[in-house]
């Protein structure tokens, strides 16, 4: 009897550290496709460096979504935004190739300031864009991965 | 008695055009339409017409009402400002959840995304201010110039209204 429920246990304890593992990994596997870039400018300054160079590099800032200015009516003040960005000629392609791809199109940066140093972040494309069958799609998130990390590298200096 | 079928039908009139404007943000935040859409398509005319009629009891001569009218928004002006006292102080003591007026500026210029500017709390406090006026007028109308208790009931019944109202939630 005392055998049968030291089984028990055992396969309890077995259960509960593979759901540990499983979450453990897939908790690294979220954080491995969030990119953080520290930047040398001000906030302001980042967030207008963005947006030339999000021109220079054929996209555009389709929608913004202001943090700080709408958590401002809330009484918390914080520096904070998030970026839409994208070109209509490769959302064209995208889209083509699989209707669903909606949700990670168009690419989201976020720019914000903690303890006077800002940040840019985001989910690697290939990230986001991997979930969604489709070789042409998954081409384009390995293609913008390379020109996200060019911009917020330039952004950033 | 003598009824004057004009002067009932014009205070009956500016009492449903009152209520108009208080009443969009609480429909807009049940989700029945976009606040902006509500206040072109109800909000706007509700006021354009209410000073139609004041103008019009003006020309009729019907001075009781536009007196009580005048009154009325007046005195729905001066109750916001002393309930700004209250709930702006609150606001900034982090006593309240959020800043109203700001939010229904936002929200009536479409512009939430990119947050409120000085458009959007221009018009967030004169929609604030319109519904004490508002609220100022349908008391006046209704009870005259009463007695404060009436005032003080007339105040609770309103925000208790505003508490239980889908605005809240």
């Amino acid at each position: 009897m005392k055998k049968l429920q030291l089984k028990k246990s055992l396969l309890k304890m077995a259960v509960a550290l593979f759901a540990v593992s499983l979450f453990s990994f897939q908790q690294a596997n979220a954080q491995s496709n969030l990119v953080t870039v520290k930047s040398g400018k001000s906030y302001d300054a980042t967030v207008s460096s963005i947006k030339k160079g999000v021109a220079g590099a054929g996209m555009m800032v389709l929608a913004e979504i202001n943090h700080g200015k709408i958590l401002s009516m809330t009484g918390l003040s914080i520096n904070g935004e998030s970026l839409f960005i994208g070109n209509p000629t490769v959302g064209k392609q995208a889209f083509s190739d699989n209707m669903a791809v909606g949700l990670a199109i168009p690419l989201r940066l976020n720019v914000y300031e903690e303890n006077g140093t800002t940040y840019i972040n985001y989910f690697t494309p290939s990230s986001e864009l991997g979930n969604f069958k489709g070789d042409k799609v998954k081409m384009i998130g390995q293609e913008m991965d390379k020109k996200i990390a060019m911009l917020t590298a330039m952004a950033t200096k | 008695m003598k009824f004057n079928t004009k002067k009932i039908l014009i205070t009956i009139s500016l009492l449903i055009l009152a209520a108009i404007s208080p009443n969009v943000f609480v429909a807009a935040q049940a989700g029945m339409a976009e606040f902006s859409t509500l206040v072109i398509q109800f909000m706007l005319p509700s006021v354009a017409l209410i000073f139609f009629l004041l103008l019009l009891a003006k020309f009729l001569k019907f001075r009781d009402i536009t007196r009580l009218a005048i009154n009325g928004i007046l005195a729905g002006i001066i109750a916001t400002v002393a309930l700004e006292i209250f709930r702006e102080s609150g606001f900034r003591l982090g006593t309240m959840p959020g800043d109203l007026p700001r939010l229904m500026g936002v929200l009536m210029l479409n512009q939430f995304a990119s947050g409120p500017d000085i458009w959007s709390d221009l018009a967030g406090w004169t929609y604030h201010f319109w519904n004490g006026a508002a609220f100022g007028l349908i008391f006046s109308l209704l009870l005259g110039q009463g007695k404060i208790w009436y005032g003080l009931v007339y105040g609770l019944v309103i925000g208790i209204g505003l508490m239980v109202s889908p605005v809240v939630k």
